[in-house]
């Protein structure tokens, strides 16, 4: 057994101040280059207004927000289920569900090759009996989008459903209101920070998706090169190379950058959501 | 006290062992003559992959210090890195643009021709749309090309304007059938194999390791010129070990290799 002696303190509290600083130097200094190249590199501002830029970033917009939309429709119900009801198996259900949030976006690429490419599951069959291709589409940009970053909406709109006392709904049972009125009326509204939280973080990840899109969509301006995308064709490209790879972050930055600030401003203030 | 004999030691090793890799990097160019030793970075176009595998075992084999590592990308995405200053000891590329802009940034000097590649169509072995280099303009066909900037894209792109002059309309018809922009050779050829496009350019060299997976439809000769293969040294005094991996490249044995994998002497 030993004391705490006055020098080990020392020592904790170089250790902590040391880490500390290596911290704040490694996550803020890239954000740092990133502002310093901008400043200091003409071409990235004159590359943020131009066309190929454009084109990605209303692709990504569109895709992302109709991908989060569809997360939000899809699983909201999964989500309300999977919080009210306990079956044998459920703890495979919910770990099927984390799947694609523990998985490389790649691997999500190559399994929606092999369902829905044309010689994929169903993918061949529905090519040969309609004609109806997804590789290459902004359709398959939605589904690769939706595919990785749904899972993150359906686990943070499960646990805000667990958070809502069953209580409040039975009240609200018993004095005449339908599943459908209590579900719109009290458990939304109850479960609504951490379902926002849930909307944030699926629209961020189908925003960044790269991985999956690069395999199942392809590449092609206007129609399946999100802004991730567009990043690393800029840096293949030795004409734009790192200055457009930079203006094309900067903008996804500054995007980021509203959307976080415009979705604090309305989340209320809730205790015990994931939010805040 | 013992504790902090321990932390002392802890730091004293760590400084040691910065020091030590450190002096390791530094020696990488100051080897003696004949005991070449040295950690050496080559970064070459997809299109290498198998030759420059092979070649740079060998090379391994003969130098026992010398360890290679192999960066292999599009020959754009090569030449941005180098000259953002991404560690490389040597760099082959696809075609003297994307060397010359290695070559401009001054970080490589007299570049040297070490291969030559032919151009080609490849489609699905089951895939019967694409025929002839004609049909790639066919309505609905599905046509992958690499990015404008990669070698591959590059040479595709001249080869379908200069049909072009022959037959108006036909550069404009190919183009509206492209479906994605691969970042390198190798996604093309990825994406024809697994059936999801109909038709995809690439070099021959490529469609040869595919085997029976694609079918091969020739470039008409007067549309493809030859690609050629650039290979230099990198940096402003480039190692030892880098000059003599670029003499073994282009001596008899290096290209021995090189025609196993189809590629063509310069």
């Amino acid at each position: 057994m030993q004391l705490r002696s006055p020098r080990a303190d020392i020592v904790a509290l170089a250790l902590l101040v040391g880490l500390g600083g290596i911290s704040a130097i490694y996550f803020v200094l890239p954000f740092a280059g990133l502002g310093e190249r901008a400043l200091s590199d003409g071409r990235v501002w004159e590359l943020t207004r131009s066309s190929e830029v454009r084109a990605a970033l209303v692709l990504s917009l569109w895709t992302s927000v109709l991908a989060t939309l569809l997360a939000m429709v899809l699983g909201t119900p999964v989500a309300y289920w999977l919080s009210r009801s306990s079956f044998p198996g459920r703890s495979i259900v919910d770990a099927l569900i984390d799947l694609p949030i523990v998985l490389p976006p790649t691997v999500a690429g190559v399994a929606l090759l092999t369902a829905f490419g044309t010689r994929g599951l169903i993918g061949e069959p529905l090519d040969e009996l309609t004609g109806i291709r997804f590789t290459f589409t902004s359709t398959a940009v939605v589904m690769a989008q939706l595919l990785v970053a749904a899972p993150f909406y359906v686990r943070a709109a499960r646990a805000g459903f667990t958070s809502v006392d069953p209580q409040l709904e039975r009240v609200a049972y018993t004095l005449g209101a339908s599943r459908v009125e209590t579900f719109v009326r009290i458990t939304l509204p109850q479960a609504r920070a951490a379902l926002t939280a849930g909307i944030v973080l699926c629209w961020a990840r189908a925003m960044g998706e790269l991985g999956a899109t690069l395999i199942f969509a392809g590449s092609l301006e206007g129609k399946t090169r999100t802004m991730p995308l567009a990043i690393v064709d800029a840096f293949e490209r030795t004409t734009l190379g790192l200055s457009g790879a930079v203006s094309l972050s900067i903008i996804l930055l500054v995007v980021a950058a509203v959307v976080l600030v415009f979705f604090r401003a309305v989340t209320p203030d809730d205790r015990g959501s994931a939010w805040r | 006290m013992i504790r902090w004999r321990l932390w002392q030691f802890a730091l004293l090793a760590g400084l040691l062992s910065i020091g030590l890799a450190s002096c390791r990097d530094g020696d990488d160019g100051g080897a003696t003559e004949g005991s070449l030793t040295g950690d050496l970075v080559v970064s070459a176009a997809s299109s290498l992959t198998d030759a420059l595998t092979e070649l740079a075992a060998t090379f391994e084999g003969t130098h026992e210090g010398v360890t290679i590592r192999l960066n292999f990308g599009s020959s754009s995405s090569l030449a941005s890195q180098i000259v953002e200053g991404a560690p490389a000891g040597v760099f082959a590329s696809a075609n003297q643009a994307q060397m010359q802009v290695v070559v401009d940034a001054g970080l490589a000097n007299n570049p040297r021709v070490f291969a030559q590649n032919r151009i080609v169509v490849v489609t699905p072995a089951d895939n019967e749309t694409v025929q002839a280099f004609a049909d790639i303009a066919a309505d609905g066909v599905r046509l992958v090309l690499a990015g404008a900037e990669v070698p591959i894209g590059d040479y595709a792109r001249r080869a379908i304007a200069a049909a072009n002059v022959a037959q108006p309309g036909f550069e404009e018809a190919a183009l509206s059938n492209l479906v994605s922009e691969e970042a390198n050779v190798r996604a093309v050829l990825t994406k024809v194999e697994l059936g999801e496009a109909d038709a995809g350019v690439v070099y021959e060299t490529d469609a040869a390791i595919s085997g029976d997976a694609v079918r091969v439809v020739p470039i008409p000769s007067e549309y493809a010129a030859p690609a050629v293969y650039p290979i230099a040294p990198v940096g402003e005094d480039p190692p030892e070990v880098a000059q003599a991996f670029v003499a073994y490249v282009l001596s008899p044995a290096g290209q021995d290799v090189l025609a196993k994998y189809r590629f063509s002497a310069p």
